[in-house]
């Protein structure tokens, strides 16, 4: 009775004890596992605890407008310039001053005010079959609405906000009208309408109904790594190409995070964008979800070296993210679904 | 004659439900007058595209459904063969089948196609192509959305088979009519009322799909509300994009209220006697086998085989504590809301017998939820939560709504209730007038009446419909994924996790335990309809 009563105690306190631990909460856009096990060594480091809600990123900014100051977020994690950038708009999420953030993160892949800030990068490059292009048909993205490319490119729907950024970073080093004719030629050249996810673009290059597919590189590293024997053949079969490595750069877009407006913990949110800045974090994401980290002078996986290196474009994402709408709008009138 | 509205709590009772609920969807549509700026260049770029892929694979998907459903309806219950019991409940099964499940497994096809559309491009050029693609994508959505969604119809047809014409087929048969003749003469012109029930069930079901037929590349006017709302950031379009959505359920539900009215009088005539089945010949009885095998194989044994050659080749390492935290999950919500939602329905419908024209009207209004794209109640019940957590009142008693159980619960019942509430206002309706009235002659009152009297007449019909919502509820993912707590996993989210990160293999497991608990629970509905 009394080893009852002892344990209940103990559990009592312990109970108290993890109410009393300092939290944080993270709403993430992101559904990768091993971003659990990053923010268990967060929790490890700091002792602070990380609660996550994971959803649809525009979902969750509507939430965290209608929860107002009520919410329970300190941090917003999601992906694609565009997101961040609709976040700020919608007034969700508060400039943060770091050094430490400011001097680790090149500063065209975060906000200006510190609203938000790149954690990971990610490269829209053409991956192709070998067996049917050379790398010297390729060149840039402007060169795929020519009319030699009929019927042998693959990207999927202009909802997907990787396609976004990348029309709207278009916009950004010309104007609307000529990215709205491009995106109308190359929708026109596409093998078959836009569907699926930048897997199912490389399977169907892979058995030979296009070419060239526009894609971010990362999916390259999780179709090599899958469990299916099959979709590992498919990575074997293709090849990266980064386009306009004469010009401006390979567009490159980020995951990235920023304080909730009305978080109550913004220290510990602080901590927590800090520690995503880490080498110790950074170095991670190469070897887990195949992004680049944000970070200079972390190591790439043995697989990104593969790929091999690149010029990005080093326009602001702020400025691409503003241009999002446009981007949107634009894509419906080239009629690319 | 119209009862002027006098004030007694329970009326009142059924007010404020009937307001609760439908408030998260007037949060959402109090914004529809407002200017929307970018509604002009919606309605002149992609508003056409959109309605055209969403009435043409409506239209596919309703007369895919009839064909599957109708004539297997017929064979299940107007004959009687080997294998009749089996294909009964066998037919129900697909509903336990998550849609985006089947998307995931029929996706493969359109990557088995493509050899075939490379030779078609081959030997007929490029546009033959496309007519090609078009043709094999268009039609494997039509086929994976109508091989779940048919039993919605079969259920419906099968009881009007069944049930309530069977004295007609008795007297048709000793005249000397074919069985031929008393289906196209007799069963279908009677059964119209439950093939529009159904179809409209279906109806509801795909114009709120979003996941399949994004993956697909067919948008909709669901996925133009989420590209609209989160992309354009431009509310009031979406709002009006939904407005759309619900208008057109809106007809088809008001073409269903007009149809059953009809029913009411063919059933209270005829009974509920069943009906002798007519024998058939061996070569009949393989065709009649073939004809059911087909949708059960195409909606359930490949995508339930397919999922387990899946989740036998996961080397996902299987963490039996956090899978049966899921499953708890999943299993307690889906449990208790459905109980409540089904509790909900009854008393709704039995204050319909006290209530008259606008209040009636009103709750009517209450169970529109089902009508809505899941995202739009979603997002109603955020707004709403968030405005009372803001409130003067969330801060004297310091609570907080959004983001709790509680949240999520509360979007269900909006979504789901129609669900239960069919059902049982066509139990209370058909439950003779006079009994009402005899209850309150004889002095009990209404919660007596509702106890004693309605209770166990309509127990089928509420455990009828409170099990679909079950089914529903296993198998749901957008409102969840929206409105949970931190750390909250049902089954869906996680298989939907496992998805979007690609690992087709692990979410082969969750989406197994949702179709178990999906098909456990049509076992429920079935063995109480064979009672």
């Amino acid at each position: 009775m009394k080893k009852l009563f002892h344990s209940i105690a103990a559990t009592c306190l312990f109970a108290a004890c993890s109410l009393a631990a300092e939290t944080i909460t993270v709403y993430t856009y992101r559904h990768y596992e091993s971003d659990d096990a990053l923010f268990a060594k967060f929790t490890e480091q700091t002792g602070i605890d990380v609660e996550v809600v994971k959803s649809k990123a525009g979902a969750l900014v509507e939430r965290l407008l209608a929860e107002g100051p009520k919410t329970k977020a300190d941090v917003l994690l999601t992906v694609d310039a565009g997101g961040l950038f609709l976040a700020q708009d919608a007034g969700v999420l508060q400039p943060l001053e770091s050094e430490l953030l400011e001097s680790r993160i090149p500063d065209y892949l975060r906000e200006p005010a510190g609203h938000w800030f790149g954690f990971t990068k990610r490269a829209r490059v053409l991956v192709y079959n070998p067996d049917f292009v050379s790398p010297d048909e390729l060149s840039t993205y402007e060169a795929l609405a020519g009319k030699e490319w009929r019927g042998r490119i693959l990207s999927r729907s202009s909802s997907n906000i990787y396609n976004q950024s990348l029309l709207a970073s278009m916009i950004a080093h010309g104007d609307a009208p000529t990215a709205i004719d491009w995106a109308s030629k190359v929708r026109k050249n596409m093998a078959r309408p836009p569907q699926g996810n930048d897997r199912d673009q490389m399977r169907a290059v892979a058995a030979g109904l296009a070419d060239v597919a526009l894609v971010n590189t990362y999916y390259l590293g999780l179709l090599a790594k899958s469990e299916s024997e099959k979709d590992r053949e498919v990575a074997s079969k293709l090849r990266i190409f980064f386009p306009n490595q004469s010009d401006r750069g390979t567009h490159i877009n980020v995951s990235g995070a920023g304080v909730v407006t009305h978080a109550d913990n913004i220290d510990g949110a602080r901590k927590f964008l800090e520690f995503l800045a880490s080498g110790e974090a950074q170095e991670t994401f190469p070897a887990t979800s195949s992004e680049y980290p944000a970070v200079e002078g972390i190591a790439w996986s043995p697989m990104q070296k593969s790929w091999g290196e690149f010029k990005a474009d080093t326009t602001s994402l702020s400025r691409i993210g503003e241009l999002n709408a446009e981007a949107i709008r634009s894509f419906n009138l080239a009629g690319w679904e | 004659m119209r009862t002027r509205f006098r004030p007694d709590p329970w009326s009142i009772a059924a007010v404020l439900c009937s307001l609760l609920l439908l408030a998260p969807l007037v949060a959402v549509f109090l914004g529809l007058f407002q200017p929307s700026p970018d509604w002009s260049h919606l309605a002149s770029t992609v508003l056409p595209g959109y309605l055209f892929n969403t009435l043409i694979i409506a239209a596919g998907v309703v007369l895919l459904s009839i064909l599957t459903a109708v004539p297997t309806a017929w064979f299940v219950a107007s004959f009687e063969f080997p294998g009749r019991r089996f294909w009964e409940w066998a037919l129900i099964m697909p509903l336990a089948v998550p849609t985006f499940t089947a998307a995931f497994v029929y996706y493969d096809i359109l990557d088995l196609a493509i050899p075939l559309i490379v030779e078609v491009r081959k030997a007929w050029g490029f546009d033959a192509s496309q007519i090609a693609e078009r043709i094999i994508r268009y039609g494997t959505l039509i086929i994976l959305l109508s091989s779940v969604l048919y039993p919605y119809l079969f259920t419906c047809m099968r009881s009007a088979f069944s049930k309530e014409q069977g004295l007609y087929f008795e007297v048709a048969r000793v005249l000397g009519h074919s069985s031929g003749s008393i289906f196209k003469k007799i069963a279908l012109p009677l059964s119209r009322p439950a093939l529009i029930a159904g179809i409209s069930l279906i109806v509801m079901e795909v114009v709120n799909e979003y996941g399949a037929v994004h993956f697909f590349g067919v948008p909709t006017l669901t996925e133009g509300i989420f590209r609209s709302w989160f992309g354009l950031g431009d509310q009031v379009a979406g709002i009006r994009l939904a407005t759309i959505v619900v208008v057109l359920v809106f007809l088809i539900l008001a073409l269903e209220r007009w149809q059953r009215r009809r029913q009411r009088f063919a059933r209270q005539q005829h009974g509920n006697k069943a009906h002798a089945r007519m024998r058939l010949s061996r070569t009949n009885t393989i065709l009649v086998t073939l004809a059911c095998a087909a949708p059960f194989a195409i909606g359930f044994v490949y995508p339930v085989g397919k999922l387990l050659h899946w989740a036998i080749i996961s080397s996902n390492e299987f963490e039996y504590l956090r899978f049966f935290k899921q499953v708890s999950t999943s299993l307690a919500l889906a449990a208790g809301v459905s109980l409540f939602v089904a509790l909900l329905a009854f008393f709704l419908a039995y204050s319909t017998r006290f209530t008259q024209g606008r209040l009636k009207h009103l709750m009517s209004g209450a169970t529109l939820g089902y009508a809505l794209p899941s995202v739009v109640t979603g997002i109603g019940v955020m707004v709403l939560f968030g405005a009372i957590d803001n409130s003067r009142v969330a801060s004297f008693w310091s609570f907080t709504l959004s983001g709790t159980t509680l949240a999520i619960c509360f979007a269900y019942t909006v979504r789901f209730l129609t669900v239960a509430y069919m059902p049982a206002l066509s139990g209370v309706e058909r439950t003779c007038g006079s009994m009402h009235e005899v209850s309150q002659t004889l002095g009990q009152n209404r919660w007596r009446g509702m106890i004693r009297i309605y209770w166990p007449l309509l127990k089928g019909n509420l455990l009828a419909g409170g099990t679909l919502v079950f089914i529903d509820l296993t198998k749901e993912l957008p409102l969840t994924l929206i409105l949970r707590p931190s750390g909250f996993e049902t089954l869906a989210t996680h298989a939907f996790g496992y998805a979007k990160e690609g690992r087709i293999y692990d979410c082969a497991l969750p989406s197994l335990m949702i179709i178990a608990l999906g098909v456990w629970g049509l076992r429920v509905i079935h063995l109480w309809l064979k009672d």
